[in-house]
């Protein structure tokens, strides 16, 4: 049975000023993946996830999401369509409480009416979602605290826990472990793990830390200077002799 | 044609003004992202430091009382805007400048009283070059701005001056660690912008009259100025000060008789003028595309 | 009494003008300065509107008020067109442009002499009656806030403060967040200005204005925790404090000052109390 595309990236070039940050890469992402994005500083990853979520303009190229072409959606389109973005400064507001955060992706994900908070029956729905996403993470505890109180690492956590709460099916997360302990890096890759496959998602992630990386991911993607430099397993990507001096010279 | 040149002077002493203004306000942004609304009120504060030189004796002594004015102003904004406000969000110190530029003004109406005060008595001497009149103040603005349009073009684009300037305000520490004393150069720019503020606050009000709020009008144009020119390049900055005087002028000037455009009509048509400019080039006319990061 | 009804009509319209100013400065980081010309605008639209053409109060209101949202639109695309620093430039420039617009156009505005003789309608003809209906009005505005802040678009729109990235990426779009916190706020500042036009019932130019500016920015800084309370006693606080200190014997040459000079002083020191607290939008990725 020939596997659904999620997201299809064809010849894309991304230009910021007079830079061609990245240049003529094709990717196909299919249901249910875990793709890894690997590659030196500055070689236009963090930018490659900005083309496809619409943070960054298209110079050419086609992005499609589930299917739907979204060169000429904006990034609050894009999210409608089904995509849900991590940020490698953490998308979560720290000026809200752990419960305000996750009730904005619900809100989004369910499409909630305006007057839901008066509601017992949404506020009812609302809250157990929020209660298990807040559980599965280990964060219950601080539901009503700020969300700024937290550690970087479980920051990550509670931002997992937001893309979980999410309709969204394709996932882009930007180095979730930047800043994180050994301790919760385990919990974070569980927490990864779970959201394939316990929830279905197809996860695309940037990420540094290749033994965390290689841990999780179905095929690795290997950017270098704006380009597609190579694809593969992990452990084709990890023996390969290029990879190596791409990252220690 | 008499009349054409002569709308261009007119515009070319007024901006100068703008100029001087604009110059003070992109010396204090390259240094601490702060719109320093304070200036035009500084620039009164110098023209009313004159005056008082002048009452008291002769001109020197209103020279000294409009530089202690100045430097003393310049100090205290300083202190105001980069030690007791910790905050480095920029428009938050608009505000904390403006509540500052506000208290001036009233200060200045409490002691001077809202009545203008002239600081030439009877009419004011005209130059006339070829046929074009100029006030004696607007040949000494032309002068001094042309002299400080020049200084400041070079000072900072082509001297390591320039350079420490605008990277004190991106990264103070990283300043600081390479050896150089950020916060004294933050106080020389504050007061040397205090300096050019108060000499167009004495020139303008040589050439009209002088009132407490008489500063407030320029440094909105100024601020404009700097924004159309593009706020990191002071090339953009001088240009943009000439434009958002000549045009208006003109408009007043040359409009179709049914429009009768009277000189109240200027600020509207700076704004006007700004917008449309800003609306099609939002980082300024000589802006370039920059990547965000 | 009457000395107390203009206090109070003073503080139910500041009460207003200082929910629009939360609304956009302190929830939303939108140093949205034009509210003082929506507050004036609004009070000019409603004077001409009435010494123009026969229509009741209540039209003449919704009108003004119609006319202030377009003039929140016009803002509100600007908001998207140009940077944080430019928007505040020309946002504050526009008090100035304005007033300009005002003096010129004499034969609409009535130019530097103003427009004198605005009635008011029979029902809210005594200063008494005013007082009751201005705090009806602030009431029903401090009502449609709550709703706001509590519900999702409240959520948004502290959201886009804060990181208006992320807001995006859950699915809403960032301009609109901002397109109804201008506009909205434009309104409720229409709201106030009407509410002080109807006091004075003339209207010059330099209503509203800088002063107006100072005010709002300093209730906005005041309450900067989005709840009805910090936004009505911030208002107290910043009308009834200066009412208290006139009463204070200062030389006369003050008198016409005071009240610009305690704001002033309050807001220098407002910033700096607040300063680690206060985050603006920011836009950019």
């Amino acid at each position: 049975m020939t596997k659904k595309s999620i997201l299809k990236i064809e010849n894309l070039h991304v230009q910021l000023g007079q830079r061609m940050i990245n240049q003529d890469i094709s990717l196909e992402v299919f249901d249910g993946e875990i793709v890894g994005i690997v590659g030196p500083n500055g070689c236009g990853k963090t930018t490659f996830f900005n083309a496809i979520s619409g943070f960054a303009p298209i110079d050419t190229g086609l992005v499609s999401i589930n299917g739907l072409e979204v060169n000429n959606l904006s990034p609050s389109k894009r999210a409608k369509q089904g995509l849900a973005r991590g940020f490698q400064n953490v998308g979560v507001f720290k000026e809200m409480t752990l419960e305000e955060n996750l009730i904005m992706a619900v809100e989004n994900a369910l499409e909630l009416p305006m007057y839901w908070m008066f509601s017992s029956k949404h506020k009812q729905k609302v809250d157990k979602l929020v209660n298990k996403a807040l559980k599965d993470v280990e964060l219950l505890e601080h539901k009503n605290s700020l969300a700024g109180v937290l550690s970087g690492g479980q920051l990550r956590l509670l931002e997992m826990a937001k893309l979980n709460l999410s309709n969204a099916n394709l996932l882009l997360i930007d180095e979730p472990t930047a800043g994180v302990s050994p301790v919760l890096r385990n919990q974070l890759a569980d927490s990864i793990k779970q959201l394939s496959q316990k929830h279905g998602k197809t996860i695309v992630i940037i990420e540094h830390d290749l033994k965390f990386l290689f841990s999780l991911v179905d095929r690795v993607i290997v950017l270098v200077d704006g380009k597609k430099y190579m694809e593969g397993k992990p452990k084709e990507v990890q023996n390969d002799k290029r990879l190596k001096e791409v990252y220690f010279g | 044609m008499e009349f054409f040149l002569q709308i261009i002077a007119n515009s070319l002493v007024l901006g100068t003004q703008v100029l001087f203004l604009a110059l003070s306000l992109y010396l204090i942004k390259a240094v601490s992202k702060i719109e320093h609304v304070a200036l035009g009120a500084i620039a009164t504060a110098c023209g009313y430091g004159f005056y008082q030189g002048l009452l008291i004796g002769s001109n020197v002594m209103a020279l000294l009382f409009s530089l202690v004015v100045a430097f003393t102003f310049g100090y205290l904004s300083f202190l105001l805007l980069e030690k007791f406000y910790k905050n480095k969000e920029p428009l938050l110190g608009l505000i904390v400048s403006l509540s500052m530029g506000l208290l001036i003004e009233a200060m200045i109406a409490i002691v001077f009283k809202s009545s203008s005060k002239s600081l030439i008595e009877g009419i004011l001497p005209i130059v006339d070059v070829m046929g074009v009149k100029f006030t004696l103040p607007g040949v000494y603005t032309l002068a001094i701005g042309f002299v400080l349009a020049l200084a400041a073009f070079v000072l900072v684009n082509k001297t390591p001056i320039g350079r420490t300037l605008r990277s004190v305000s991106e990264n103070s520490s990283l300043v600081s660690s390479l050896g150089i004393n950020q916060l004294k150069i933050r106080k020389s720019v504050y007061i040397i912008s205090s300096v050019i503020a108060g000499i167009v606050g004495v020139l303008a009000a040589m050439n009209t009259s002088l009132t407490p709020n008489m500063g407030f009008n320029l440094t909105i144009t100024a601020f404009i100025a700097l924004f159309v020119g593009g706020s990191s390049d002071i090339k953009g900055t001088i240009v943009a000060s000439f434009l958002l005087s000549l045009i208006p002028e003109f408009l007043i000037n040359y409009a179709p008789s049914s429009f009768e455009f009277t000189n109240s009509y200027r600020m509207f048509f700076v704004f006007a003028l700004a917008l449309i400019i800003l609306s099609f080039k939002p980082r300024g006319i000589f802006s370039k595309n920059i990547r965000q990061s | 009494m009457g000395y107390l009804f203009t206090v109070l009509t003073r503080f139910f319209w500041a009460t207003v003008q200082g929910v629009a100013g939360q609304l956009s400065v302190s929830m939303a980081g939108i140093f949205l300065l034009s509210l003082s010309v929506c507050f004036s605008f609004s009070a000019y639209s409603f004077a001409i509107l009435s010494k123009n053409f026969e229509f009741s109060f209540w039209l003449t209101f919704i009108l003004s008020l119609g006319l202030t949202s377009l003039l929140g639109f016009l803002f509100s695309y600007l908001y998207t067109k140009v940077s944080k620093d430019s928007f505040t430039v020309l946002a504050l420039s526009s008090i100035l442009g304005f007033d300009a617009f005002v003096k010129s156009f004499d034969g609409l505005t009535g130019g530097v002499l103003g427009i004198s003789g605005i009635l008011r309608p029979a029902f809210i003809g005594k200063l008494q009656s005013l007082v009751i209906f201005s705090g009806l009005i602030v009431g029903i505005v401090l009502v449609m806030h709550y709703l706001v802040v509590k519900s999702s678009l409240g959520r948004k729109i502290r959201a886009f403060k804060e990181h208006p990235v992320a807001l995006e990426s859950l699915g809403t779009s960032k301009n609109s967040v901002s397109r109804f916190v201008i506009i909205w706020g434009s309104v409720i500042s229409g709201i106030a200005g009407v509410l002080e036009l109807m006091r004075l019932q003339f209207l010059d130019p330099s209503f509203g204005g800088i002063p107006n500016l100072i005010l709002f920015v300093s209730i906005a800084i005041l309450a900067l925790k989005p709840k009805l309370s910090s936004v009505v006693l911030a208002s107290m606080f910043v009308v009834f404090v200066p009412e208290i200190i006139s009463f204070l014997n200062f030389p006369s040459q003050f008198v016409g000052h005071l009240r610009t000079i305690f704001y002033c002083v309050l807001l220098i020191f407002l910033v700096r109390q607040v300063s680690g607290k206060f985050t603006i939008s920011k836009r950019e990725i």
